[in-house]
């Protein structure tokens, strides 16, 4: 993308990725929740969204859809439980962004099974 | 891979895959079946053991894991519920996913119920077995377990947790409550356990997959453990120390170790017999 410097490409990754995963997370907690809390890099997946382990499952099997670079459940099984805990919503955008071999979210066609 | 349509209805199915070229070479990899995970009933679901065992046996084999019927992301019904019900589940979700070779199944409590229901009823499908604190649904267990749950629903009624339910509890807390009373009181499990046909140690003996049988030393259900090392032909009985029937939470390591060490074993005994039958 001509005229952009690397910091501007990393903040327009991070802002389609941040969009994806907000979606992601009111498919998998549900809208009607989501409706009453206002997402931000900052949100807590366990203070703030009050998720469950099974959802957090749910939203690494959605978002390896829309991400294929980045293994969710290996990155998950390597974090402990007070890691995932303090987890939050600009953690995740992060990890994904920087996950080397990464491709725009939008059209991603690098999805199998 | 997120939901399955069986005997319909909607199961919510994780398949972790071994990712070969991130791991190191295994020396057993052909003699590997996959592992299907099996949770315990109602306040359970996949993630206990997503987050515990299933990893590290993901990194070595195909390995399937899946919410129960009216369990964690799977529809609930409101019936279905007999173990019989469960083992056509179970097998109806692995045609689905195309796995017709025989499995190992690794279940935990209610699990190990439908585990072993599974390799009485269907042997052909059924490699082996880890059973984890494995509740054999011997004569009387459905009344037992039933009479349990229902003293954990009606501890629901007090009007402080009433209030605290409506007002104050985590979200979390309160699906897993509403969880708790929609299988105990609306769906028919009640009826469908007590009804499903009881586990008979007689037959036990007629099972010849190898089976680990892994209990912790203060579990309430120790003597379950005793009586099935003596019915299952081979099966081998690890006691853990310092454990309850919690035993995957409280030492998830632990069994991490036993069980992959016992997949190896089993995927070593496949291979020098395929060796030894020419196969390979």
């Amino acid at each position: 993308m001509p005229g952009l410097n690397l910091r501007d490409e990393d903040e327009l990754a991070a802002g389609l990725v941040f969009t994806v995963v907000t979606n992601v997370l009111a498919d998998v907690i549900g809208e009607d929740y989501l409706s009453m809390i206002e997402i931000g890099p900052e949100t807590s997946f366990q203070a703030d969204l009050e998720i469950e382990s099974i959802e957090l499952i749910a939203m690494g099997e959605q978002l390896q859809e829309a991400f294929a670079h980045v293994d969710f459940a290996a990155w998950l099984s390597t974090m402990e439980m007070d890691e995932i805990i303090a987890m939050r919503v600009g953690d995740l955008v992060d990890h994904i962004v920087h996950t080397a071999g990464g491709q725009p979210p939008v059209g991603s066609e690098a999805r199998d099974g | 891979m997120a939901d399955l349509c069986v005997r319909g209805v909607r199961f919510n199915v994780v398949r972790l895959g071994s990712s070969s070229e991130t791991q190191p070479p295994d020396p057993y990899r052909d003699g590997r079946c996959p592992v299907v995970f099996l949770h315990g009933l109602i306040m359970d679901n996949l993630s206990s053991f997503y987050y515990t065992v299933a990893p590290a046996v993901a990194a070595k084999t195909d390995t399937v894991l899946f919410d129960l019927r009216g369990h964690g992301r799977s529809d609930r019904p409101p019936n279905g519920y007999r173990i019989e019900d469960g083992v056509d589940d179970l097998v109806g979700i692995l045609d689905a996913l195309g796995i017709d070779e025989p499995v190992h199944l690794v279940a935990n409590s209610f699990g190990g119920t439908i585990a072993l229901a599974a390799a009485l009823r269907r042997p052909e499908r059924v490699a082996g077995m880890v059973l984890i604190e494995a509740h054999p649904a011997f004569t009387g267990w459905g009344d037992e377990i039933m009479e349990d749950l229902s003293d954990l629903v009606s501890g629901f009624d007090d009007p402080g947790i009433r209030d605290y339910l409506a007002q104050e509890a985590p979200r979390t807390l309160r699906r897993m409550v509403q969880t708790c009373e929609d299988l105990v009181t609306v769906s028919s499990m009640g009826d469908d356990l007590r009804a499903s046909q009881p586990t008979d140690p007689d037959r036990l003996a007629t099972l010849s997959c190898p089976t680990l049988l892994l209990y912790g030393e203060n579990s309430d259900i120790i003597d379950r453990a005793y009586v099935l090392e003596e019915s299952i032909p081979g099966a081998e009985l690890v006691v853990v120390d310092g454990c309850s029937h919690a035993l995957l939470m409280e030492n998830p390591k632990e069994v991490e170790g036993r069980v992959t060490a016992w997949l190896d074993d089993q995927a070593g005994v496949a291979l020098s017999r395929g060796i030894g039958a020419g196969i390979r």
